[in-house]
């Protein structure tokens, strides 16, 4: 299992909170509409605890998006079916969705969200990934075949809230990646 | 690699790339992209991509507009947004698709301030696995449909095995029922003569009792007579020689009784022979009603309305029987305690009307028309077969006549029937 000390996990909150912020604005300027976001939380997740985690999302569209490059991971976001529309109404989509136009959008704002999220703290800790393209998710199964013992999680909702909006964005790091991500965040608690 | 070179990589490129600057005003285009359109435009630089694509103006503004703003990639696949450019498909020979299915990725090209100046367009074409996806899924959709037909195909395999093997039982309980009226049959025979012999015996002894009481009471000692008169009623003799003829008579209606029940049984159970003869109508409605007289006493009291003289056709004797059963079973069925079964029987000109009708239910109207098809059933599953009805309608065509329904819901059903009286 992970462990992060006290100060780095404060430093890494720290990033994430000024990093989800940064996309919760880019979000806010591209549909013209205020957005609320939670702080960020951090946590270290065992392969069991993450699978319990995904059964949350049974109820919600969902996609994945995954990254690559000096760290790598999965971004899965997952959009209340309630708010739907009314996203889809500013985001200038035809009504009312048909099946490929809820489709698209749960995509697009995925892509929007994750891109937003990863490029906030990535830059912040001079990385470099790679989004690519997003895919729908059903995680109706249990995931298979787990070769890893634990993966740093980061969690943030964003809502809208005169339109029920509500999407929470996971960032799922791998395990070789978050020692990736570490050596910035201890390179700059040294200084 | 000198720019020029770099060009020409891009041009050859096997995907479409469509620069546009922040007016979404098109800087450069390679061959792909240009090539592959179906639209003839001279030339593409220096055009606003939003008027070329006027369709997809909406769609491609927000792609755009997302890549200027957030700094990220954007995209769109062909699951949702087949078409996006107007390009034909680059199987024109063999493919079964006319338009090329696409993969679109909007890329932001960063300045040297860090900002988005450009967005680089790239097409894939993924008409090939779009196609072979869509394949996949016309043959699982396919698959899908034959496995529910199977399945429906299963079931109702399944259940025919189950009305199989209740007719396969109905079968052996008519064995059975044979073998015990012949095993029954053996012993109430002799019960029966003997009681009758019993009969005769007491009689006679009764009246050589009598007789001597009488020559006795005449001739003994008054002492004499007084010590058996005192015998006499210590034993009770008096009732004995009153209650004695009651009780043989009883039991010989008992054994009556027994006999005709074996009789039925034996009817009822006679292997189904193909040969036709004269049958009795009158008489197997009679043992029809014994061996219902179970299922009868609870449920209704029965009306039976036949004419003096037997009537007699020709018919197939077990097929008629199970008619008369089938009939009666399902009237009875659909009775409440107390309603009435009424069956009656007689001729017009040479036909033989026979009605069975019952003060039940009745069937509703959209039922009517299917209650002879076979397995059509109301019972509750694994109650009714289904094949009641259907008997005796396949019955009543094999002896060319006719069957009538008549039902009022809440009031009972009438089946009438006509046979040929002249059949042979």
């Amino acid at each position: 299992m992970i462990t992060l000390s006290e100060e780095e996990q404060d430093a890494l909150q720290e990033i994430m909170n000024i990093s989800m912020g940064q996309a919760a604005d880019a979000l806010a300027r591209l549909i013209q509409t205020k957005v609320a976001l939670s702080v960020p939380a951090i946590e270290a997740l065992s392969p069991e605890a993450f699978q319990g985690m995904l059964e949350g999302l049974k109820s919600s569209w969902s996609a994945r998006q995954s990254f690559v490059g000096s760290i790598r991971g999965e971004v899965i976001t997952s959009i209340q079916k309630e708010g739907c529309e009314a996203l889809a109404d500013i985001m200038d989509f035809d009504l009312p969705l048909d099946k490929a136009a809820t489709e698209e959008l749960v995509l697009e704002v995925t892509n929007i969200l994750s891109g937003a999220c990863l490029q906030g703290f990535t830059s912040q800790l001079e990385l470099t990934t790679q989004l690519n393209m997003p895919a729908f998710y059903y995680p109706e199964n249990a995931i298979k075949n787990i070769d890893w013992s634990s993966v740093l999680v980061i969690e943030v909702d964003f809502k809208i809230e005169h339109m029920k909006f509500d999407a929470r964005v996971l960032i799922g790091l791998s395990e070789g990646s978050i020692e990736q991500a570490l050596i910035p965040i201890r390179a700059l608690l040294e200084e | 690699m000198d720019e020029v070179e770099f060009e020409r990589v891009i041009q050859q490129m096997p995907m479409g790339a469509c620069i546009i600057n922040e007016q979404c005003i098109i800087t450069f285009t390679n061959s792909a992209f240009f090539g592959g359109l179906t639209t003839r435009n001279d030339h593409l630089t220096g055009q606003n991509l939003l008027t070329i694509f006027a369709e997809q103006a909406r769609f491609l503004k927000r792609k755009i507009d997302s890549v200027f703003v957030l700094k990220n990639p954007s995209f769109s696949y062909w699951q949702q947004r087949p078409h996006v450019f107007p390009m034909r498909s680059t199987r024109p020979i063999t493919g079964d698709e006319s338009q090329m299915y696409q993969n679109v990725q909007f890329m932001p090209i960063i300045n040297h301030n860090g900002d988005v100046g450009h967005v680089c367009i790239v097409v894939t074409d993924v008409t090939a696995e779009a196609s072979y996806f869509m394949q996949q899924t016309a043959l699982k959709n396919e698959l899908e449909r034959d496995h529910k037909k199977l399945k429906q195909l299963h079931d109702e395999l399944k259940t025919a095995q189950k009305q199989m093997l209740q007719s396969e039982k109905m079968a052996s309980i008519g064995q059975l029922a044979a073998g015990v009226a012949h095993e029954i049959n053996n012993p109430i025979g002799f019960v029966r003569s003997n009681l009758e012999t019993l009969n005769d015996y007491m009689d006679k002894l009764i009246k050589t009792n009598e007789t001597q009481k009488k020559i006795i009471s005449k001739q003994a000692e008054p002492r004499f007579i007084a010590l058996l008169d005192d015998v006499y009623e210590k034993n009770g003799i008096a009732f004995i020689c009153e209650d004695l003829p009651e009780l043989v008579e009883e039991s010989l209606e008992g054994t009556e009784r027994v006999r005709k029940i074996v009789n039925g049984l034996r009817d009822f159970a006679s292997p189904d022979n193909e040969t036709w003869c004269e049958v009795n109508l009158s008489a197997e409605i009679g043992s029809a009603l014994i061996v219902l007289e179970n299922e009868i006493k609870y449920k209704a009291t029965t009306a039976v309305t036949l004419p003096e003289e037997d009537i007699v056709f020709w018919a197939k004797p077990s097929a008629i029987r199970q008619l008369l059963f089938n009939t009666m079973i399902n009237a009875l069925h659909a009775m409440q305690p107390m309603g009435v079964l009424s069956i009656e029987c007689g001729y017009n000109n040479k036909d033989i009307l026979l009605s069975i009708s019952d003060t039940g239910c009745g069937i509703e109207p959209d039922d009517l028309a299917r209650i002879f098809d076979p397995f059509f059933t109301t019972k509750d599953v694994g109650k009714g077969t289904g094949l009641g009805l259907s008997e005796v309608y396949a019955t009543v065509q094999e002896h060319q006549g006719e069957v009538n329904v008549t039902s009022e819901l809440g009031k009972g059903t009438c089946f009438e029937f006509t046979f040929k009286a002249d059949l042979r």
